[in-house]
């Protein structure tokens, strides 16, 4: 059933980029990837991006984009799914691959935070709730994720210790991987000295400021330079509100599309030997593993204590750094995820590699508004 | 006396007392600015109550109201007034009386308003509403007294003003904890205290606040009770008087005459300070809590500028039961967390903050 | 400068003063924010559901990462709540005693300010709830 060829990419160091404008940054990750792709004539620019509009005030992105990339004018479109942006914007690329109407699409995601200070983007996270009733509240999505932490700590028997270690494991993952925001190490007692932003989440659980871009070219035709395939992809909508999932603590979009994506490959989840997971929060990342049915509900903490998770286990998870290590570059994160899982089975250009066949990546817009899930094979 | 004012008609269906949770005390105030260590001994106030950092006039005055309903146990659609008594407006134009009759379900078919004369607006409303009432315009009418007192830091005025809500429906007797028996009112021009329309804090007149305003204005509306009706001060079994302070109530009690021990148990100001509009209806309130059928209560509520209001108010069998029905302010005033003058400051807003960041 | 818009908020202020939700005829559930279709079964046949003001306290969090609109009312404290058959997300209020604040505890509702839209735009009011120590 193949498929959409992934055969460039592009993948910006994350960081506050002080210099570089939005624009600039989605043009350095496209010429990346298409400069590794070699020449290619795409058809199509997809744009991910949470905030350009917000932040920026910059809204048609893609068309500022494209005047640069493709000044002959090509199709364009600006997808804007939370968290799971970039992902969405990728299963959009397989449907008009796989309607026809496109053969080469460019999918970059970009976001950019340092433009202004903390307490913006904080405002920001407020558009991620219903805003007329919980953005007027002030009840951001940290503090949800941080009630999901508290329910799953205690209904698993766990205390804040065993949440601490998902930020060091995610910090010793992008050690060695060249975009990340952060390569240094952390302890756990790092974790547990930093400050409270909504207990039980801490500073060193949430990703920092961050700026990046990131692109991936999507292609009908097997290319020369074609670093792994598309196999399947799904978006499935959840609840905005907080109160209005049956279970706060299963993310049922994610059950959903993963069981979707599985089915239309004929995949048996034992197969699957690598995961991207946005791991919001640190909580996120057992939240949506265990959502996902992959995990036993229950069982992230306990296995990532017991050494497992990591390059060379028979599932890796994050090898990227995930939120906390690579960084969080909110509509962008989906692009970077679908590169990352697309470096690290085939090993691109010094990447680290993972033997395996197939990787996952699972995204979430919001704590439960969207899930969207791509599923990347070796080539 | 025989029901020959037309006040007679009506009474209070419900009321209610609402105190924020936080206290300062006096003496944090006085070794702050430097004033005399005597000064909260003299006023006999020992604490007064401060406002969260969320809370305003509006929001108090909700809380009182709600239990004043939860008494009343009317249809607030039948409720077609509601007068909002306060110095301290959240908008100095905006009504808070329709955010309130809003948030309780008595919309749109109402008057709605907010009034002011100094601590006293919300007795106008109360005699304002009886007349409603008592005409037949309207079956049901909810008065609120509430404020965030203000005063300039560092003046006397700092140690008493404070912050509570007080509220009534008022309805037909018949349906009453206490029906109005008499009231009378008793206005002058008197500058005692004022704020000028864009000073954030107001000025007074110190002693001049005293015999010409408080004392004169009182004890007029009270002797012109007395012979409207007859009544002496020994047919009252409580008294209440406009609380400024701990000690003006129990001085001019003995000046017209009454016993301190009439006035003491609605003497609420020595433990949550000068709640302005609240004030002496909070002192009522606070009687309704205790008072059994038959008791006869005056009520002398004051506000500077200058006038006064007497009422006499007679309590019926239903007042236990409703009683029950609602939280007690005695509850609101033995449940407090004492802070500091920062803390108080903060919450005041006395810290001048500028504008952040904002999308 | 008032930033916030007025008809946004104008619209749910009943919502907001109230927590007016929704109740399913069909599932007979209720939800909040209300919904013109329920969020469990997809029926329209929905009715007003006006919670009671007391309830439970499910869980809490205290949030730090505020707007600088908000900073005067940081930390917030936010909780889960169970009112009547209602489950809702709220601000909590006049938290004094964190060591009380646990789950099960009593909550009621009271009527507080949201936020200020600056120095001279609207104030914004809406329910919090305040535990019962
Ligand atoms: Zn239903």
């Amino acid at each position: 059933m193949t498929s959409m060829y992934i055969s460039g990419l592009g993948l910006l160091p994350i960081d506050r980029h002080y210099d570089k404008s939005l624009t600039q940054l989605a043009l350095e990750a496209s010429r990346e990837a298409l400069d590794s792709a070699g020449e290619y004539d795409i058809d199509t620019i997809i744009i991910a991006s949470n905030y350009s509009t917000l932040l920026q005030r910059q809204s048609m992105l893609a068309s500022l984009v494209a005047e640069e990339l493709v000044p002959k004018g090509l199709q364009v479109f600006n997808v804007e799914n939370g968290g799971a942006s970039g992902l969405a914007a990728v299963h959009l690329a397989r449907a008009l691959i796989k309607s026809g109407l496109s053969r080469n699409v460019l999918v970059i995601g970009v976001d950019k935070q340092s433009d202004y200070p903390q307490s913006i983007v904080n405002q920001t996270s407020l558009t991620q709730v219903n805003y007329e009733y919980h953005g007027v509240m002030g009840v951001s999505l940290a503090s949800l994720y941080a009630l999901s932490a508290s329910l799953y700590l205690s209904k698993h028997q766990l205390n804040e210790e065993d949440l601490a270690l998902w930020p060091v494991v995610m910090h010793e993952n992008a050690v060695d991987v060249r975009h990340a925001q952060f390569k240094s190490k952390i302890t756990v007692q790092n974790v547990l000295q930093s400050d409270y932003i909504s207990a039980p989440i801490r500073v060193l659980h949430a990703h920092a400021q961050a700026d990046g871009a990131s692109a991936v070219l999507l292609s009908s035709n097997k290319k020369e330079s074609t670093i792994a395939t598309v196999e399947a992809s799904h978006v499935v909508s959840g609840k905005v509100e907080y109160e209005l999932n049956e279970d706060p603590l299963h993310i049922e979009p994610v059950e959903k599309a993963v069981k979707t994506v599985l089915m239309q490959a004929s995949l048996d989840k034992n197969l699957i030997g690598l995961i991207e997971v946005l791991d919001m929060y640190s909580i996120g990342g057992p939240l949506l593993l265990e959502s996902s049915g992959i995990i036993p509900k229950g069982e992230t903490l306990k296995r990532l204590k017991e050494g497992r998770f990591k390059l060379g286990d028979s599932v890796a998870i994050n090898l990227s750094g995930g939120i906390k290590g690579r960084g969080f570059v909110e509509g962008a994160t989906g692009v970077y995820q679908i590169a990352e899982t697309a470096a690290f089975l085939s090993g691109y250009r010094g990447y680290k590699q993972q033997s395996t066949d197939y990787a996952l990546a699972i995204g979430v817009g919001g704590l439960s508004s969207v899930a969207a899930v791509v599923l990347v094979k070796r080539i | 006396m025989t029901n020959l004012f037309p006040e007679s008609k009506t009474g209070i269906v419900g009321w209610g007392g609402y105190v924020p949770i936080y206290r300062i005390k006096l003496s944090e105030i006085v070794k702050m600015w430097g004033m005399q260590e005597s000064l909260p001994q003299i006023l006999n106030v020992e604490e007064k109550s401060v406002d969260n950092v969320d809370e305003d006039a509006l929001t108090m005055g909700f809380e009182a109201a709600r239990i004043a309903l939860e008494r009343a146990r009317v249809n607030p659609s039948l409720i077609n007034a509601v007068f909002f008594g306060t110095e301290s407006k959240p908008y100095a134009v905006k009504p808070s009386a329709t955010v309130i009759a809003e948030a309780l379900g008595i919309t749109p078919v109402t008057m709605a308003s907010d009034l002011e004369f100094a601590c006293r607006a919300a007795s106008e409303a109360l005699r304002a509403s009886i007349g409603l009432v008592s005409s037949g315009m309207m079956k049901y009418a909810l008065v609120i007294g509430s404020d965030t007192a203000q005063a300039n830091p560092g003046d006397v005025l700092e140690l008493t003003a404070s912050s509570g809500a007080v509220a009534f429906i008022i309805g037909p007797k018949e349906e009453s904890a206490a029906y109005f028996e008499a009231s009378y009112s008793y206005v002058t021009d008197t500058p005692d205290f004022w704020r000028r329309a864009l000073s954030p804090y107001p000025l007074h007149g110190e002693g001049f606040t005293g015999e010409p305003a408080y004392f004169a204005h009182i004890v007029g509306a009270v002797k012109g009770l007395m012979e409207k009706t007859g009544l002496k001060p020994t047919d009252f079994d409580y008294a209440v008087f406009h609380q400024p302070n701990g000690r003006f109530p129990l001085k001019v009690a003995q000046k017209l005459g009454i016993p301190k021990e009439k006035v003491l148990p609605g003497l609420v100001t020595p433990r949550i300070g000068n709640t302005y509009n609240a004030s002496a209806l909070l002192g009522l309130a606070k009687i309704l809590d205790q008072a059994k059928p038959g008791n006869r209560i005056l009520v002398a509520p004051f506000g500077s500028g200058a006038g006064s209001d007497a009422y006499s108010i007679v309590v019926t069998d239903l007042v236990e039961e409703k009683r029950r029905n609602g939280t007690l302010l005695s509850f609101f005033i033995e449940n407090k967390v004492n802070v500091s003058y920062s803390t108080y400051a903060k919450n005041r807003g006395l810290i001048k903050r500028i504008d952040g960041w904002s999308l | 400068m008032a930033k916030l818009s007025i008809p946004i908020f104008w619209r749910v202020r009943k919502h907001l003063y109230t927590l007016e939700g929704r109740k399913c005829l069909e599932c007979g559930r209720a939800h909040f924010p209300p919904k013109n279709s329920c969020p469990y079964c997809g029926s329209t046949k929905l009715v007003e559901y006006y919670p009671p003001k007391k309830g439970k306290l499910l869980v809490w969090t205290k949030l730090y990462e505020t707007c600088d609109d908000r900073s005067a009312y940081r930390p917030i404290y936010i909780g889960l709540l169970q009112l009547g058959e209602l489950r809702v997300v709220l601000p909590l209020t006049d938290i004094h005693d964190e060591g009380k604040l646990k789950p099960g505890i009593d909550v009621e509702l009271v009527l507080r300010r949201y936020i200020e839209d600056g120095d001279t735009g609207l104030i914004y009011y809406g329910l919090k709830a305040r535990p019962i120590f």
